[in-house]
């Protein structure tokens, strides 16, 4: 041993030290012990011990039958907004879809992009099953789901990439727009000719949501999904964004405070072909825009459009045959919906 | 005055054209007709001759692309000099001439 070590000076200093250090750890611990988890939000450490922690609850929320927000809009919505409620409750929540008979792929877009967006899930943990059905199960494996979510096990095996998104940079992306609209033509029309309505719609789809979905330009992700029917010609296409809603956008509502009462305006109803007509205009939005959706309304009357849907805030529109209505459950964002065929 | 110059689009620019603005993502309106479109124009109109504009094998015309691009061109310099310096066509959609044609017309204004 060190002469040093044996000296009273040293073991003095020595014994302060450890009496300092032995203070400064029971202060700490009793700053821990302090801590008040907020409502059930796992403690860090110190005086908790692991076997007084509950972890919050698991809500299962349970789909409707027929999960489609094109053909069940209502309860499909409400769905989503009960699975909200429970997540702003720091609950966390278990999609259960085991029980659907009736699946379309603008649900499952929708569910992906609900269960990516942090205004959604706030942190909570989202739990999920797939449809028993045998049917139902190969589409949603083949909807690409697995990709954006974290499983247990191997995930199930998807050859075809139909989800288009990743991290878009809130832009227009011309190339994404070209590889959905590729996936569309090889399988419904047999080829690559030209179809410019189609291209058109998602070149101005993506602009609408890059500029009028939040009141920052480019605030939002798109969400895009491409379904190839394998019993059939038909490619199905979902374009969303949980932005702000088109009814509730700077230039709608611009229009809305100019002209509700000069008009004898009630209702965004009665704004549904003034949007298509391209009647929509604002003194304080940029004046050159607002072609979009009118050229969007047009390209959806060519005839291989089978369907064209719009949901956006309290508005269901149908393109193809005129039929809008209000709906009571509020959709915060746009969701487009077509299906092409080559009838 | 003579055809001296031919631009096709899909070969010199993309296939797949954007929307308007460069702040809005790729191959917008605005870099095709400030990387490339406008210095062919300048030359035209300087050397007093037409360009070709070949509208043909693009996936689809966005109004916000051909708004961002020849109705830009169109509210700065006037439409007469480009209906001048411009003629247009499209094997596969004659349609589009017109629609390009009219933008220049009509470009929709700016922000003021």
């Amino acid at each position: 041993m060190k002469k040093l070590y044996t000296t009273s000076k040293f073991k003095r200093l020595n014994t302060k030290r450890s009496l300092d250090a032995i203070k400064k750890n029971r202060k700490r611990k009793n700053k821990h012990g302090s801590f008040k988890p907020a409502n059930n939000a796992r403690p860090s450490g110190g005086m908790y011990n692991r076997q007084h922690y509950t972890p919050p609850p698991i809500v299962p929320i349970i789909a409707p039958t027929n999960f489609s927000l094109i053909y069940n809009t209502e309860e499909t919505l409400n769905y989503f907004h009960k699975a909200h409620k429970e997540l702003k409750n720091k609950n966390r929540i278990l999609f259960d879809i085991s029980g659907v008979t009736t699946l379309t792929t603008d649900a499952i877009a929708l569910q992906i992009a609900k269960i990516k967006d942090a205004r959604f899930h706030l942190n909570s943990g989202i739990l999920g099953n797939a449809p028993t059905d045998e049917t139902l199960k190969n589409l949603f494996s083949q909807s690409g789901f697995y990709e954006y979510v974290n499983t247990r096990g191997v995930k199930p095996v998807n050859n075809k990439k139909l989800l288009i998104h990743e991290i878009t940079n809130n832009k227009v992306e011309p190339d994404k727009a070209k590889e959905a609209y590729l996936l569309g033509l090889r399988h419904t029309f047999q080829n690559e000719e030209i179809f410019e309505p189609l291209y058109n719609i998602l070149i101005e789809i993506m602009q609408n949501t890059n500029n009028h979905a939040g009141a920052t330009r480019g605030k939002y992700d798109w969400w895009l999904h491409v379904y190839n029917h394998p019993d059939s010609f038909k490619t199905s296409y979902t374009f969303l964004d949980l932005g702000v809603g088109i009814f509730e956008s700077l230039p709608v509502q611009s229009f809305k405070r100019d002209f509700l009462e000069l008009l004898g305006l009630k209702s965004n109803l009665e704004l549904v072909p003034k949007l298509f007509a391209g009647e929509i205009k604002s003194r304080t939005a940029r004046p050159e825009r607002g072609k979009g959706i009118p050229q969007v309304y047009e390209c959806s009357q060519h005839k291989a459009f089978e369907t064209f849907f719009l949901i956006s805030n309290d508005i269901y529109a149908n393109l193809k045959t005129g039929e809008n209505k209000i709906i009571k459950t509020q959709f915060n964002g746009t969701l487009f919906y077509w299906e092409l065929n080559n009838k | 005055m003579e055809i001296k110059d031919t631009l096709i689009i899909a070969k010199e620019f993309v296939d797949n054209p954007g929307a308007r603005d460069r702040e809005d993502g790729a191959n917008s309106g605005q870099q095709f007709l400030e990387d490339l479109f406008v210095k062919r124009f300048d030359k035209a109109v300087l050397e007093n001759y037409i360009i070709m504009v070949d509208l043909t094998g693009v996936l689809g015309y966005p109004s916000s692309f051909v708004s961002g691009s020849f109705g830009k061109l169109s509210i700065e310099r006037g439409s007469a000099i480009l209906l001048k310096h411009l003629q247009f066509k499209s094997n596969n959609n004659p349609l589009n001439v017109d629609k390009v044609i009219n933008e220049i017309k009509n470009p929709t204004p700016p922000k003021k």
